[in-house]
């Protein structure tokens, strides 16, 4: 990716040491750290620290951005790196403190209609599906668990993720397909509730008519 | 391709990323093997609860606090990096030069202008041992004269009276004069 025009502008009046301009930068992408950020640790105040700590960071590390990349990619950098560095710091406070359900989520609107009236999972209890579900993405091994979350919660594409973790795009896929498995592995009861019971009902339908 | 590659290529399926040719033997595989079908579908609803999942988000209020947060840091940030900007300034050699010649300036003034009255009255007293000096050494010159003038027996210099009765002038050494000047120049 490259260095978007506008970006271009306000990066320059950062570096000339115009801390107005990189409030635009941080109203623009905020949210998108953070949501990366608490991806990758699972935890809502953790993920508070780590956003605070990429925007200083990209702050007082601008001056030396060359440009080579979008920023938007350098900041992502950043904030892998601090996870990284955030989760091995804090490995045993976050085990206790994972998984529990944050008070400050809340799905999309839209979404929660969509998922109660059409899904397959209405079976099931979507909160229940998702704490699951999360349990068995931080189960995943770090390196697997980065493409993952860049590639399904992020929409970032191949492209991108390689960029920003600087390696091929084959190693990206490749991490991107046994994160996938790794979690349908662990997942594989609940993936498989839903289907059992639509073949129970439709068997049932079917003795009824 | 055996079951082990279609495994690999259903992620590159599901995503879209397959070429045609690839897309078709995958397709074909499906429809034959059960274990690869179901794990096409194992997969498939995988991702309809990624898609769920990346809409949790937290209220648009909250990030208000982080922003205020950090522009709060941002600004003490601030007051750091300035004081960063002087020290690393340092590290350009001709500054540093300059620098140092300034702070060598300022040190020199200011010790002289502390230091101004001890200097002069170091002069001062410098100078009246010497005048003192060449008197007395003048007098010691012309020791008749001290003898004649009474005024000159009230000096410290005639020392009392020795064996043979007569005085005495304490000698004086030049060296002295010397070490007065070392002490203030050196
Ligand atoms: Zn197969």
């Amino acid at each position: 990716m490259a260095l978007l025009d506008d970006e271009k502008k306000i990066i320059k009046e950062c570096q000339r040491g115009n801390a107005e301009s990189f409030y635009i930068l941080l109203d623009r992408y905020k949210e998108r750290v953070y949501s990366l950020a608490y991806q990758m640790i699972g935890d809502h105040t953790s993920a508070d620290d780590v956003t605070q700590e990429v925007f200083i960071r990209a702050y007082k590390g601008l001056p030396k951005f060359m440009g080579k990349c979008s920023f938007f990619t350098w900041l992502y950098r950043i904030t892998i790196n601090c996870s990284y560095r955030y989760l091995r710091k804090n490995m045993t406070f976050l085990k206790k403190v994972t998984n529990e359900i944050d008070p400050a989520m809340y799905l999309d609107e839209r979404l929660k209609h969509k998922f109660s009236v059409n899904s397959p999972y209405k079976t099931l209890e979507m909160k229940e599906t998702m704490e699951v579900l999360s349990q068995s993405i931080d189960k995943l091994p770090v390196k697997h668990k980065t493409v993952l979350v860049m590639f399904e919660f992020q929409g970032l594409s191949i492209q991108d993720i390689s960029e920003i973790l600087k390696t091929s795009p084959g190693t990206v896929k490749s991490r991107l397909h046994h994160a996938r498995l790794k979690v349908r592995n662990s997942m594989i009861d609940v993936l498989n509730y839903d289907k059992n019971k639509k073949r129970f009902s439709k068997k049932n339908a079917v003795n009824y008519n | 391709m055996n079951c082990s590659k279609i495994s690999y290529c259903i992620s590159e399926y599901i995503d879209n990323r397959l070429d045609v040719s690839t897309k078709r033997i995958v397709d074909n595989h499906l429809k034959k093997c059960k274990k690869c079908r179901s794990l096409y579908e194992e997969m498939l609803e995988l991702r309809g609860l990624f898609m769920v999942k990346a809409y949790e988000r937290p209220k648009a209020e909250y990030f208000e606090n982080l922003k205020s947060n950090i522009k709060r840091r941002i600004l003490s940030c601030n007051v750091v990096s300035l004081k960063d900007r002087f020290f690393n300034a340092l590290s350009t050699p001709s500054i540093a030069l300059s620098a140092c010649l300034a702070v060598a300036l300022i040190a020199s003034i200011t010790v002289n202008v502390m230091f101004y009255d001890k200097i002069q009255q170091n002069i001062q007293t410098a100078g009246e041992n010497l005048k003192n000096n060449i008197t007395q050494l003048a007098s010691e010159k012309s020791d008749s004269n001290i003898y004649s003038n009474p005024q000159n027996f009230n000096r410290n210099l005639l020392r009392p009276a020795n064996i043979s009765g007569s005085y005495m002038i304490t000698p004086i050494t030049v060296r002295d004069v010397q070490a007065k000047r070392a002490k203030i120049y050196y």
